[in-house]
């Protein structure tokens, strides 16, 4: 581009080319060129020069006094151009010129070249450069006509542009067209995002982007859904009354929508990146050829499990969109230690967990399929979480998550596998209570929480026995199962609670069996009429030789198709991971050895037993590591342990197991 | 990689410039042999005359003087622990019926208490896990982490009790470190609602709560140990970027003073600390990056000796003032004074003696497990 400023006295002229080196370097490339016309008068103003050391505030607070001067001599002449006789050329004026280098990002002014005079209009025409009034639409020109006249005026932005787009940058008009909300389904997939493999190949790539006349179409996309973005915020947050909320406009809500629509996740990824680096070829290069796992979730490269789980309590938010991936990605990048202490009241487990930095070192290495949230801390019997988390590996389906699920999710899973295994009538936990008629006690098996209307076994949730159970004692016909709820959330004032049933529990003390809970009905408390009884005690490997059928190892082999394979050294551990990416290797250990720091044996033999999932191995010839997810731990947060300290742990409870058995095995589909 | 190095050199460099610390290793600890299975003896005196074993048919017997007495009785599958101190006055056994079919990092083992080598039957106190004997052996403590409380119990005489509530609702794994300075003073470890661990002086009689140390960040652990009114703090990470300290503290009338610092390194150690035998400390340390060993650490000089040549070591025990070392399945002796050199089958292991301690009875029960455990390979 050729940005002439041939009307600038020498002096101006000077300082006018030291900004721009000084505020964008080599980046830059708006060639000034200063020499005198004699046709030209240019604008005098009564401003004082400054000087070739000026700070940067001086230099900005200076060209807001000269614009301030200039917006008040042309606002008297407004132009259309259009209504120019014998129009010649046309150039911005020169302070605005540096207002938008002042204002602009980096990343955007650094694509203004002399050979792409039009990449400067259609920065514009996206918006993507500003000025001292942040959006541009309002633009000073100097204009001259073919009779010599120079003549300073005002005109708006689209005028300039389809001038510029009728008289120089004919393709301008022709992208935009492209892009257009009709074409921009088809021109977005006619586009190729090429990901680099090597720095050549990235350097080439970004030097391809950056001479492309479509990137500030490309680069608007992106600005657009931010923008969208923030003003749903706003409208979500009711932070904004109903005059303003009337005074919105809708079009980049509805355009960022098509956008959503229109393009894939991955491709939106890379655009953003590409646009967010369009004056860093490194940090863009960086993030393809060096990603971690929160850039290969952003990238759909790997299952977004990796993060979303993680980035719902980071930023507190029940779902989210590539937007909040992004605010998320940032939040971790500038506290890694975020991952340690977030989501540890609604989904407890071992606390603390690791921080995002070593979660992105490892996690994607494990082959453990985690597309859930479950909460160990809430579960007594260990082996009910490593039995969830290998059913779930297996069935590789999203469970839908909450702090009220999450410990009745996993209790279904052992549920499920009982009644699946014709095994219901060991079901160890039972609601008991005085049946009346009969005048006897009775127990009812129940699994604890609720069960949603239409998954296996729903018959027997707590929501539903309870009622079934106040039925009969009660003798009142009950419309709806029992909702089971946090004891703060029941408030018998308000409406909602005042008829019905109602299960309240201590979110702080609640485990499967460890949780004092509370009965109303009708807005009146149930005391002593039900009894919670049993425990979850069952063989996760079989106890001994002669009764082995119902060990939940031998459910899940013969209900999911599994098959074992003993894991007696390393060697067995990386080859069984390596052989298909949906193996995994399970066991039991003691908890001392496992988590030596956390947990101190005070007692000979003292052993507390731990199941554990590995996901991967990490090689090392002194010192070869797993990555292991053991069933205290949070499911999205595995860790690296020695192999030797994993081998210590479960040799140690080997040797106290009644049959000697060796607790370390391969699961794999048959 | 690059950290991996960066951490071998700034433990050279610990090593270099603190002129307190010197690395030695010494010989190979000795392992603990014995004719029947070490995997079902539970406690053993010092002197080897007591040893508590458990049965394969779930029960917990003591042997002394070439007799042997059922102490307790359970279902096949049952699992008990014992611990003493070297007050020799008390043991509380832990059983738990459920061991094999209940896994859980938490698991509340039925707690009894008796008198150290009486054969009276031991008295059940509670459901709990972690216990602790204090001012010499006249209270036990032990913790319920579902309801996060430490409860106490005088056990001499069986009735006064009493107990106090943790603050920490977010580790549901954690065990608090308990030490009583006397019987209206307790030292205590919480976890406050930011996730930092702390040290808690409870004053029982204003029923007063003081916080006395704190740690610096969340993955930091503390191990609290008492030997003769001095207090040793150890503070330890979670997580692999954290230094050690340990520190000292003299308990003068209930008043903690002098906090010292004794022990400082960048190393990532396990801690498990041992304070109670004389002039040294024993703990888990990682003497290079990723390799961990037991190490005594000489209160005197500041020297450490390594102790152990496992590359992972975790734990050690304390039985009797017999430091143990458990690895692969095999416990090894690391330190402590025994008798067994001066009885009458000299030359004999330590663990032979206190197999012969184990009367005929137990040997043909110990040779009927181990002919039903070679069925079963066979089957």
């Amino acid at each position: 581009m050729k940005i002439s400023l041939r009307f600038w006295q020498n002096r101006h002229c000077k300082t006018g080319t030291l900004f721009v080196l000084l505020l964008a370097g080599n980046a830059l490339h708006i060639k000034v060129e200063c020499s005198e016309s004699k046709n030209v008068s240019p604008p005098k103003l009564a401003i004082k020069t400054p000087g070739v050391v000026e700070s940067l505030k001086t230099l900005v607070q200076l060209n807001k006094e000269q614009l301030r001067e200039l917006d008040v001599k042309l606002k008297s002449a407004p132009k259309l151009l259009s209504s120019i006789p014998n129009l010649s050329d046309i150039r911005i004026d020169p302070y605005y010129l540096k207002s938008i280098l002042f204002y602009s990002e980096k990343r955007y002014t650094s694509l203004i070249k002399n050979e792409n005079i039009c990449t400067f209009y259609s920065l514009i025409e996206n918006n993507l450069i500003r000025s001292v009034e942040n959006k541009v639409s309002n633009i000073p020109i100097i204009y001259q006509t073919k009779d010599g006249l120079s003549e300073s005026a005002i005109t708006l932005k689209d005028d300039l542009l389809q001038y510029m787009y009728n008289t120089k940058c004919y393709q301008n008009r022709e992208t935009a067209e492209l892009f257009a909300l009709d074409n921009f389904d088809k021109t977005i997939n006619n586009l190729k995002f090429r990901k680099p493999d090597s720095i050549n190949a990235c350097t080439e790539i970004i030097t391809n982007w950056r001479e492309n006349p479509f990137l500030p179409y490309i680069c608007n996309i992106p600005e657009v859904i931010s923008r969208a973005h923030k003003i749903k915020l706003r409208i979500d947050n009711d932070t904004l009354s109903n005059l303003q909320k009337d005074g919105i406009n809708g079009e980049d809500i509805k355009t960022s929508k098509l956008y959503l629509e229109k393009i894939s996740p991955a491709n939106l990824s890379y655009i953003q990146t590409l646009c967010s680096n369009l004056d860093s070829s490194e940090t863009f290069c960086n993030y393809y050829l060096q990603p971690d796992l929160w850039k290969k979730v952003i990238s759909k490269d790997i299952p977004d499990y990796h993060m979303t789980y993680i980035c719902k309590n980071i930023l507190q938010k029940d779902t989210l969109d590539q937007q909040s991936l992004f605010e998320c990605h940032e939040h971790i990048k500038n506290n890694p230690s975020l991952c340690e202490t977030n989501g540890s009241l609604n989904y407890p487990a071992a606390f603390p967990r690791p921080s995002c930095d070593e979660i992105a070192q490892i996690a994607e290495i494990s082959n453990l399929y985690s597309d859930y949230h479950d909460c160990p801390g809430r579960i007594d019997n260990e082996a009910t979480t490593n039995i969830h988390r290998i059913v779930s590996h297996f069935d590789k389906k999203q469970i839908p998550s909450s702090p009220q699920t999450c410990l009745s999710n996993t209790n279904q899973t052992l549920v499920n596998l009982a009644y699946a295994f014709n095994n219901s009538e060991n079901w160890p936990l039972k609601i008991c209570y005085t049946d009346k008629i009969k005048d006897k006690e009775v127990c009812l098996p129940y699994s604890p929480g609720d069960i949603l209307a239409g998954f296996a076994n729903e018959s027997i949730a707590e929501t539903n026995v309870v009622k079934h159970i106040l039925e009969r004692t009660t003798e009142k016909s009950i419309k709806n199962k029992c909702r089971i709820i946090p004891d703060f959330e029941y408030n018998p004032v308000l409406l909602e609670y005042a008829a019905g049933c109602f299960i309240t529990y201590d979110t702080g003390e609640c485990t499967t069996a460890h949780c004092p809970k509370r009965i109303f009905l009708d807005l009146k408390e149930i005391k002593g009429k039900l009894k919670y009884t049993g425990d979850q005690s069952y063989q996760y490997f079989p106890t001994s030789l002669s009764n082995d059928y119902y060990s939940t190892d031998n459910m899940l082999k013969i209900l999911k198709k599994l098959k074992y394979i003993p894991i007696q050294n390393l060697s067995d551990l990386t080859s069984f991971l390596k052989e298909n990416n949906e193996n995994i290797v399970h066991g039991v250990g003691c908890a001392e050895d496992i988590h030596p720091a956390r947990f101190k044996k005070i007692t000979i033999n003292q052993c507390r037993t731990l199941p554990f999932i590995v996901g991967g191995t990490i090689p090392d010839k002194i010192k070869p590591k797993v990555i292991l997810t053991s069933s205290i731990m949070d499911v999205h947060s595995p860790i690296t342990i020695d192999w030797n300290l994993l081998f210590n742990a479960v040799k140690n409870y080997q040797l106290l197991h009644p049959t000697k058995l060796w607790t370390l095995h391969g699961i794999k589909k048959e | 990689m690059a950290s991996k190095k960066n951490k071998q050199y700034a433990l050279m460099a610990s090593l270099l410039i603190s002129s307190l610390f010197t690395l030695t290793s010494i010989a190979a600890p000795q392992k603990l042999l014995t004719k029947q299975s070490i995997h079902n003896i539970r406690f053993f005196s010092s002197d080897n005359k007591h040893t508590y074993a458990q049965t394969r048919s779930g029960g917990l017997i003591h042997s002394t003087n070439y007799q042997v007495n059922p102490i307790l009785e359970g279902a096949p599958g049952t699992n008990y622990n014992i611990t003493g101190t070297s007050n020799q006055k008390k043991l509380i056994i832990l059983k738990n019926e459920k061991y094999h079919i209940f896994l859980s990092a938490r698991e509340l083992s039925e707690i009894y208490v008796t008198k150290w080598g009486s054969e009276d039957k031991p008295i059940r106190i509670g459901m709990g896990t972690a216990p602790k004997l204090h001012l010499n052996d006249t209270v036990v403590s032990f913790y319920n982490p579902y309801t996060s409380t430490i409860n106490f119990m005088n056990i001499d005489n069986m009735i006064t009790k009493f107990s106090l509530k943790l603050l920490n609702i977010l580790d549901p794994y954690f065990i608090p470190e308990v030490i009583m300075l006397s019987n209206g003073n307790v030292l205590y470890t919480d976890i406050n609602d930011k996730g930092v661990t702390g040290i808690m002086l409870w004053d029982r009689g204003p029923n007063i709560y003081k916080n006395i140390w704190k740690a610096s960040a969340v993955e930091t652990r503390v191990e609290l140990c008492i030997k003769d009114g001095e207090i040793f703090i150890l503070n330890k990470s979670l997580q692999k970027t954290s230094r050690t300290t340990i520190h000292s503290m003299t308990a003068i009338e209930d008043e903690l003073k002098g906090a010292k610092n004794i022990y400082e390194s960048d190393s990532a150690d396990f801690g498990n600390m041992i304070c109670e035998l004389p002039t040294k400390l024993y703990f888990i340390k990682e003497v290079f990056p990723g390799t961990t060993e037991a190490i005594e650490f000489n209160l005197a000089d500041k020297k450490i000796n390594v102790l152990t040549d496992f590359k992972a070591t975790t734990q050690i025990i304390n039985v009797d003032g017999i430091l143990l070392v458990p690895h692969e399945g095999a416990t090894y002796v690391i330190a402590g004074e025994h008798n067994f050199k001066n009885d009458s089958l000299k030359g004999k292991t330590v663990n032979e003696k206190i197999n012969e301690e184990i009367s005929e009875e137990v040997k043909e029960e110990v040779k009927e497990e181990e002919e039903e455990e070679e069925k079963e390979k066979k089957q």
